[in-house]
């Protein structure tokens, strides 16, 4: 149980039952997690919450497959990134638009600064699918080692070296000196 | 927190979607209503063209079937158009019997 009423399992055994309600309140609690972790890693925002759309809808059919003493936000994630893979298959000739995309956004975002942001999104592209995705989940999105590696299907070993070395790749970016 | 790990949070916060976000769900749910209702119109118009091709399929046994079932069928309906019409009959002659017996209403 939380705060915003019936726990994740109890949604989701209504919404298989039928509930529109109780997807709709599944889908408004792990929106958010959801689209920013398919924000970070796949840079156009557009995009993301295009896929982030098709995530929800896939989830709701698969719902099913869900264990309910799993992370339900990590198993989003891990749907939403299977989804992002095959997105990003196709999408090669278009990165360059995106790297263009990504700095008129990253001025025009109100927070942190502008040289921060494009320094960060630069050196988030520069890093591998599967280690940016990591780094998105644990640094940006708080998630567990545990539940990352549920989400990307991958060792938590893999996940903490992933973390490790994209934490360093992205402060260096941001002007840090080797730690 | 470090200097550099505030400022990492502060890119990472900018990418952040609002905690609710009413309209999005929206979308996903119409999204899922639009799919619901593509693949109900599909397996209808599935169902009615098997059910025509069928039709069509049994078009010279059925009119075989309903031509020699013809005078079976119109004394059947005959006979329970006779027994109906006498069910509704008797029901108003006894509704009758009982306002005639109930005596006047009372003011």
């Amino acid at each position: 149980m939380n705060a915003w009423g019936a726990s994740d399992a109890e949604l989701a055994s209504a919404a298989r039952a039928g509930s529109t309600d109780a997807f709709a309140r599944l889908a408004d609690r792990h929106q958010a997690a959801l689209r920013a972790f398919l924000r970070r890693t796949c840079g156009d925002w557009a995009e993301a919450d295009d896929l982030a759309q098709e995530t929800l809808l896939t989830a709701w059919s698969q719902l099913a497959r869900w264990r309910s003493d799993a992370s339900f936000r990590a198993w989003l994630c891990g749907i939403g990134y299977r989804k992002q893979m095959t997105w990003r298959r196709g999408r090669a000739r278009a990165a360059r638009r995106d790297m263009q995309y990504l700095e008129a956004a990253a001025e025009v975002s109100p927070g942190a600064p502008a040289e921060d942001r494009i320094a960060v999104r630069d050196a988030m592209q520069t890093l591998p699918l599967d280690q940016r995705a990591a780094v998105a989940l644990c640094l940006a999105a708080d998630f567990s080692h545990a539940e990352a590696a549920q989400a990307l299907g991958a060792p938590l070993g893999t996940i903490k070296s992933h973390v490790t070395r994209g934490r360093a790749r992205l402060l260096q970016a941001l002007g840090a000196d080797d730690e | 927190m470090s200097e550099i790990d505030r400022r990492l949070s502060e890119v990472f916060a900018a990418d952040a979607p609002p905690a609710r976000d009413p309209a999005f769900v929206f979308r996903v749910l119409q999204a899922e209503e639009r799919r619901r209702l593509g693949l109900e119109m599909l397996l209808q118009g599935a169902a009615t063209t098997a059910g025509a091709g069928l039709l069509w399929a049994a078009l010279p046994w059925l009119s075989d079937a309903v031509q020699s079932a013809t005078p079976v069928l119109s004394a059947f309906s005959l006979a329970m158009s006779v027994v109906v019409g006498g069910l509704i009959l008797l029901r108003l002659w006894s509704v009758a019997q009982m306002r005639l017996w109930s005596g006047p209403a009372p003011i």
